[in-house]
């Protein structure tokens, strides 16, 4: 295929790889809209174009008067994989780096006939699942997609909180059943369509796709999470130690 | 079922076969009628589920020939710090290593700014690109301080991790990693190297690996294929 995408996605996007190579490093002043018109010999309204798309996707920022910088890492969201910064995550995480953080619930509710799920949960097939679909959006960007099954009969008026407001944790603790202990799974995959849609991507675009189990204090499954984060706002951090 | 729809239950369900081993790599998905029958659902339910599957990489597409299920992932545990070849030899599949470049170079503001080292500090870098079953996975680059490894470039890293030779032949021992994992996508040397598009999304994974004595000693990048590895914890 010969697509070409216009001038000002091209040098975008080469804003973007020397942004990842370290070519240009966090806080770093990049050329003048007026040199890199220049340099390329493209109009410098083109350049104007791409910086601007780069200015609001949070890669670079301005400063009045004197040019414009690379954010760095410091917009992306620190993921960690640690059961408390992983998962009381997104939300408290994009506060963290002063974005405003909000959630949309797309379905809650009790189901039942999920058996892949059931298992998961470690639960009849016929236990009753609550299930929360929620979208997280940092400063009205979506960021993920999360959907969360927990057992029924441990939380059986769960469907009366409205979850954009309440914390999905607060109330399980409330019951006596906080996560404490977390199995997870991290990969990378190509962005199914109905979560392309919720997050404003094309489908097949790469996203982390994050599933984790959690365990309350007395070691039983009570939440199961499968999300799809926007790769391109957030990062993951580890540690990890030598095993013999 | 309100909420979730049939074609996400019923991808969730081949999912997890596949994931429980259920069918083998390359092996043949049975076809749609075929699992229209085992589910009891209409023919562009399934399809809906095989679209979602694809697009997350558990199954692909051949010649109209239907549908197949994909490589298994290398898994990394993410507590554990392990060698990828180290990895690969548990999971009983030997992986071969080519190597692209071994040089003593000098930190450019990249380097210096990630390991918190003076510009132009001597350091040895080592890249090479990891094969399994002749299929390349990933490129893997590792910049050491040369001031503790003197003499690295008499060693053969084809045949020895990186880590072997550190702790046998200078007694430095790896002690733990920070890392950090995100998605770029594929430059001109990468996407020939591991045969992808360029501007193919590869998962990278970086970070600095400390001593025993707590030494920050590497810097490591590894460029990964996105759908050949799984990090579990």
């Amino acid at each position: 295929m010969n697509y070409r995408p216009p001038i000002y996605m091209q040098l975008r996007d080469s804003i973007i790889k020397k942004i990842e190579d370290g070519e240009y490093l966090p806080n770093e002043m990049i050329p003048s809209e007026r040199e890199m018109a220049q340099l390329y010999d493209i109009n410098r309204m083109t350049v104007k174009n791409a910086i601007e798309v780069l200015v609001r996707d949070g890669y670079l920022y301005r400063i009045q008067g004197k040019g414009t910088f690379v954010r760095g890492e410091k917009n992306k969201l620190l993921l960690g994989t640690a059961g408390s910064e992983a998962n009381y995550g997104i939300s408290a995480r994009a506060k963290k780096v002063g974005m405003k953080a909000s959630s949309k619930v797309i379905f809650h509710g009790f189901v039942q006939g999920y058996p892949t799920m059931s298992q998961r949960l470690r639960l009849d097939v016929a236990d009753q699942i609550f299930a929360l679909h929620r979208v997280r959006y940092g400063d009205e960007q979506p960021l993920a997609i999360e959907y969360t099954y927990i057992p029924g009969a441990l939380f059986e008026d769960a469907d009366l909180n409205d979850y954009a407001q309440v914390s999905l944790y607060d109330y399980m603790n409330n019951k006596n059943h906080l996560p404490v202990e977390f199995g997870q799974k991290l990969m990378v995959v190509g962005c199914p369509q109905r979560e392309a849609g919720q997050l404003e991507i094309d489908p097949g675009t790469a996203v982390f796709c994050f599933e984790y189990t959690g365990r309350d204090r007395s070691g039983r499954i009570v939440e199961f999470t499968r999300t799809y984060i926007r790769t391109d706002k957030t990062n993951f951090r580890f540690s990890s130690y030598r095993s013999e | 079922m309100k909420g979730i729809t049939l074609d996400v239950l019923i991808a969730d369900e081949i999912r997890s076969q596949i994931e429980n081993g259920q069918y083998p790599e390359d092996s043949r998905l049975p076809s749609e009628r075929e699992l229209c029958d085992e589910f009891s659902v209409q023919r562009l339910t399934v399809r809906s589920s095989l679209q979602i599957l694809k697009y997350e990489g558990y199954i692909y597409s051949k010649n109209r020939s239907g549908y197949y299920v994909a490589k298994r992932r290398i898994t990394k545990n993410l507590k554990e710090f392990r060698s990828t070849t180290h990895i690969l030899e548990l999971m009983g599949k030997p992986s071969s290593i080519t190597l692209l470049q071994f040089d003593k170079i000098e930190a450019d503001k990249k380097l210096a700014a990630r390991l918190d080292i003076p510009i132009a500090t001597p350091l040895y870098k080592l890249s090479r690109l990891r094969k399994l079953e002749e299929e390349p996975i990933s490129i893997e680059i590792s910049y050491t301080f040369a001031e503790y490894v003197p003499g690295l470039e008499k060693f053969d890293f084809t045949s020895r991790s990186l880590y072997a030779i550190l702790e046998k032949e200078y007694h430095i021992v790896m002690d733990r990693a920070e890392q950090e994992i995100s998605v770029i996508h594929a430059n001109e040397m990468e996407s020939e190297l591991l045969k992808v598009d360029l501007g193919a999304s590869l998962i990278k994974e970086h970070g600095i690996v400390y001593d025993t004595q707590n030494r920050k000693l590497e810097y490591s990048e590894n460029m990964m294929l996105m759908n050949r590895f799984v990090f579990i914890k």
